[in-house]
């Protein structure tokens, strides 16, 4: 697939497949959410370790209700880890993305499924 | 990125993801990722190597030779890099060989040349390496080479009694680089910062200054 690397391209640079991808998720707690429930029924929201095994998603969250505080700490913490590479200082691009967009998912679903189809009839 | 640097930048992550996580620490779910994270990165620190072998040497200056961190003079560079190259190729026929001619040219090889690799910055420098080796050997003795030459620079910088007893350890061949070194960044008023591997260095205008005229009165 043609096309420009917008975020850093270890493929290229580092001659080897990503590990994983980084993410924050900054999240409403609005009505407050079942801690015990996303405990159980979905730790890897709150595990980076469990979804980095499970999804190859470092994942991390926010709730932006609980501290003004935390959060300009937090939006300040992880842009700078992510906007820099760490070995030369060199920016990389984060991209954001809207959660609870059902339109968007089917429609980004729906090419990615057209990808993988192409990819099989060329094998 | 050198050893030390990279033991320098987790560090600072560590500091910083620790202040994140006791800001976060009573939110049931926010500090257990963090949690994590923490745990990983000090586990990280504790399987980074003691010592470094790589060939590389990284040089910051600032002073009259640079503008912040935005560059360096190339007519600074091109003066101060040959002395410096010859002292890492001096050493290194030291550690293999045990000894160096007085002067005169020096053995041609073209494993010991360095390059240019990287601009790093902070202020602004430049890093040097050694990248024609295939050798583990020679790539271990060019390293230890070039921590000797920071050991030859760094008593520059130290007190009399260490510099007179450099003075009396460096090969002749070194001296007389060491002194062109040395006059380059004096002459640019410059402060001069190297690390290769976990060392690091720092030498101060003022000392350098004091302790260039003492070799000078030396000589």
């Amino acid at each position: 697939m043609a096309g420009w690397k917008f975020m850093s391209d270890v493929e290229q640079v580092e001659n080897r497949s990503p590990r994983d991808i980084d993410v924050v998720t900054f999240y409403l707690s609005h009505p407050p959410l079942d801690t015990t429930k996303i405990l159980t029924d979905f730790p890897e929201f709150v595990s980076s370790d469990m979804s980095k095994t499970k999804y190859k998603t470092d994942h991390y969250i926010v709730d932006v209700t609980y501290s003004p505080f935390v959060i300009v700490e937090n939006t300040r913490y992880w842009l700078q880890l992510f906007t820099h590479c760490r070995n030369n200082g060199v920016w990389r691009g984060m991209l954001r993305l809207e959660l609870n967009t059902d339109v968007d998912d089917q429609q980004a679903l729906t090419i990615l499924n057209d990808l993988e189809n192409e990819l099989v009839s060329r094998n | 990125m050198s050893l030390f640097r990279e033991i320098e930048s987790l560090k600072s992550e560590i500091v910083d993801t620790e202040q994140i996580y006791a800001l976060s620490k009573e939110h049931p779910l926010m500090s257990i990722g963090l949690k994590e994270r923490l745990e990983h990165l000090k586990s990280k620190m504790e399987s980074m190597p003691k010592e470094s072998f790589e060939p590389k040497i990284q040089l910051l200056f600032s002073g009259g030779a640079v503008i912040g961190s935005q560059g360096i003079k190339s007519s600074f560079v091109s003066k101060a890099l040959n002395p410096l190259q010859e002292m890492i190729k001096t050493q290194t026929a030291l550690v293999r060989f045990g000894n160096v001619s007085k002067r005169g040219r020096q053995k041609k090889s073209k494993k010991a040349e360095l390059y240019l690799t990287s601009l790093p910055i902070g202020s602004f420098g430049i890093e040097l390496s050694q990248l024609e080796s295939d050798d583990l050997l020679e790539a271990h003795d060019v390293s230890v080479a070039m921590k000797q030459v920071m050991d030859i620079v760094q008593n520059s910088c130290l007190g009399d009694d260490q510099f007179e007893s450099m003075i009396e350890n460096t090969p002749r061949r070194n001296l007389s680089n060491l002194k062109t070194f040395l006059e380059e960044v004096k002459n640019e008023n410059s402060v001069i910062k190297m690390e290769s591997g976990k060392r690091d260095l720092r030498c101060q205008k003022s000392v350098l200054r004091r302790h260039f005229q003492g070799y000078l009165l030396l000589k």
